[in-house]
């Protein structure tokens, strides 16, 4: 496992240099516009992955209350929040290249706006909660909540009209519409993005643990209300 | 009808690093047990572990009631407890509490019943909200919502703060009859107060 | 009779009880009422004084009125609906109701509440909202079938979100924080179909968008209503 993360960094910057020089631009893109599909998608993709694995994560730490289960679930949540902003920034970025501007109520952009508030606000609820267990339980409640209304949010907003967003990998016809040398250079920054998610996730996870210092008494760990009771 | 008892085996609490006891254990059948000990040595917390409201940080508490243990959902209605942190709604009168609680615990809760047990803790005719009660009279309103299921296993955390000797009466009724048909738990600064007791507990000073 | 019994009484009947205690609560202090009509009141007056009956349009009347309409509800929601929760905390009975009942009688028993609560301030809003504004609504049963179906939803989240936020600081701002991503989704359909209603449509899409929601919404409450509600 050592050696993979020894190895991520020269693989992502060999992928970072075959982005912008091996494919060539792809048609009806302005300019070299195309190869932010390199690095845009992976951060939607890893957004949602990182939502997938919070929910999950809480679901289990609501069955057993183990502590590192709820830790990796507030980690992931703030990946998702990190990478969410990314892939909203390169989009925007993008489609100021290609329509004039920075925002337009696309569909799928606005659904994307929507899971960043969703995070933020798991974050400030966690926030506003002093009580280490409460907090972990609460945060945990709000995030299965979501993830069973999600559904909605994913398939409501983006209803299926007119979008501005390109199709290459999620279309009508089921295809991803790319070439060859695109479609190498795209799988390879999918799986490497992945693979940094996977790992700041368990650091962030280890870090939070750590930070939590002495593991917290088990069972009920309410203080009473008034003292010397 | 079999009795109902409860045990404790080695209860243990401490949070933030305090510990307030540890391996506390005993059995009562149909009788009272007096706990008793200094201000902050653990009793209200004692007593809300056995009446199911907190968790124990080690030991546990086995519930019998008809000869046999009780699950967890079954403690919701087998254990009355009242303590010093039990409050009502305040726009609401002693009537509207009490018949509110037995219909959310699942009980019908008639006109008549509900008088018997006002009259019991000296509450009868009082139509007021319980906003303008003394201290005195949420303290018996409380004692009649520790015996509102008429649970087996009654548990009173300081029953007789705040009384005078017409409420003192009431709370020596409710345990004379409670005690006979089970285990009745009560807690005092001063034991002296209690009614008597068939067992004594007493918790030592925390230990800093 | 001793108390290790069955009940007597099934869920609903423990519910309701819940319920008819926070009416009679709010009938006789009247605050989360208050606080609700006081809010749409004052929201109504400012958007009629801004906007008047025929300061829009007549082809984007629908759309704004609808808008409009539904960002009043969802913010004299915020402001009212939270009170159930707090009641308790604040009268500090939240240590008698959760020994003797479980999540799932309280949640409902405060939803169906709330519900109720959020349908009478919709009866009176709407009908002014519509006068004040010359919104001449197409279909009124349309537009009443919305109302139930968002209502429901709207209400059940909010009553859920508040028992989460009742023991947190901040807990104004947090609720509405925390609601809002949750409820675009609904409150987007409520808009298309009240759209739709005012122009006489049936927006069958939209309704069964919301009717879903509503079914994915009472399964989830009902789910962790036990894990919101321990202490």
């Amino acid at each position: 496992m050592k050696a993979l993360k020894l190895l991520l960094l020269p693989y992502m910057a060999a992928f970072v240099a075959a982005a912008f020089l091996w494919p060539a631009p792809a048609e009806g893109f302005i300019g070299e516009s195309s190869r932010i599909v390199f690095f845009h998608v992976p951060c939607a993709w890893t957004a949602t992955l990182a939502f997938v694995v919070a929910a999950a994560y809480s679901v289990a730490y609501l069955a057993r209350r183990n502590p590192r289960a709820d830790a990796v679930a507030h980690a992931a949540v703030r990946l998702g929040l990190l990478f969410a902003v990314l892939a909203l920034v390169t989009g925007s970025v993008f489609a100021r290249i290609m329509w004039g501007s920075f925002w337009n109520w696309d569909p799928r952009q606005s659904s994307f706006l929507l899971l960043l508030f969703l995070y933020a606000a798991y974050l400030f609820l966690r926030a506003a909660i002093d009580d280490p267990e409460r907090r972990a339980r609460i945060g945990a409640a709000y995030a299965v909540f979501a993830a069973i209304l999600m559904p909605f949010l994913v398939f409501v907003v983006p209803r299926v009209t007119e979008s501005l967003h390109p199709q290459t990998i999620i279309n009508p016809e089921g295809k991803i519409l790319m070439d060859s040398p695109t479609k190498v250079v795209f799988f390879a920054g999918l799986a490497g993005f992945t693979a940094i998610f996977l790992w700041l996730l368990e650091l962030e996870s280890r870090l939070e643990r750590l930070a939590a210092g002495a593991p917290a008494p088990s069972g009920n760990g309410n203080l009473p209300r008034r003292p010397g009771v | 009808m079999a009795s109902a008892r409860i045990e404790a085996i080695g209860l243990s609490k401490s949070f933030s690093g305090v510990t307030l006891f540890t391996d506390v254990s005993f059995t009562l059948g149909p009788g009272v047990l007096a706990v008793t000990g200094p201000n902050g040595s653990g009793k209200t917390t004692l007593l809300k572990i056995l009446a199911s409201l907190l968790r124990p940080t080690s030991g546990s508490v086995r519930l019998e009631a008809d000869g046999r243990a009780l699950s967890g959902d079954e403690s919701r209605t087998s254990i009355g407890w009242s303590g010093p942190d039990l409050s009502f709604y305040p726009e609401l009168t002693a009537a509207e509490n009490l018949s509110f609680f037995r219909r959310a615990a699942g009980f019908v809760a008639s006109r008549e019943d509900v008088l018997v047990r006002l009259e019991t803790v000296g509450l009868e005719g009082v139509g007021e909200p319980v906003e303008h009660f003394s201290t005195g009279m949420k303290q018996r309103l409380r004692i009649a919502f520790a015996d509102l299921l008429d649970p087996p296993i009654l548990i009173l955390d300081e029953p007789m703060s705040g009384l005078d000797s017409g409420g003192r009466a009431a709370v020596q009724r409710v345990v004379s009859s409670a005690r006979r048909r089970g285990p009745v738990v009560l807690a005092s600064t001063d034991v002296e107060e209690l009614p008597e007791a068939d067992q004594v507990l007493e918790l030592p000073r925390r230990e800093k | 009779m001793s108390g290790a019994t069955a009940r007597e009484l099934g869920f609903f009947p423990r519910a309701w009880a819940v319920c008819a205690k926070d009416a009679a609560q709010e009938l006789r202090r009247r605050v989360a009422a208050a606080s609700l009509f006081f809010f749409a009141a004052t929201a109504l007056a400012l958007v009629s004084f801004a906007i008047g009956p025929f300061g829009v349009p007549e082809e984007a009347r629908a759309a704004v009125n609808g808008a409009l309409l539904w960002i009043i509800l969802f913010f004299s929601a915020a402001t009212g609906l939270p009170r159930a929760f707090v009641r308790e905390e604040e009268a500090g009975t939240g240590i008698a109701l959760r020994k003797l009942a479980p999540g799932i009688v309280v949640v409902a028993g405060k939803a169906l509440f709330n519900f109720l609560l959020f349908l009478a301030i919709a009866v009176l809003s709407v009908p002014a909202f519509a006068l004040l504004l010359e919104w001449r609504i197409g279909s009124p049963v349309a537009l009443a079938g919305v109302v139930l179906l968002a209502g429901w939803g709207l209400s059940l989240v909010s009553t859920f979100l508040s028992a989460l936020v009742a023991r947190a600081g901040q807990r104004q701002v947090l609720f509405v924080v925390v609601s809002f991503p949750l409820v675009i989704p609904l409150l987007l359909p409520a808009i298309a179909a009240t759209i739709e209603a005012s122009r006489g449509d049936i927006a069958w899409r939209e309704l069964r968008v919301l009717a879903a929601y509503d079914g994915a919404a009472t399964s989830a409450a009902y789910l962790l209503a036990a894990v919101a509600w321990e202490d």
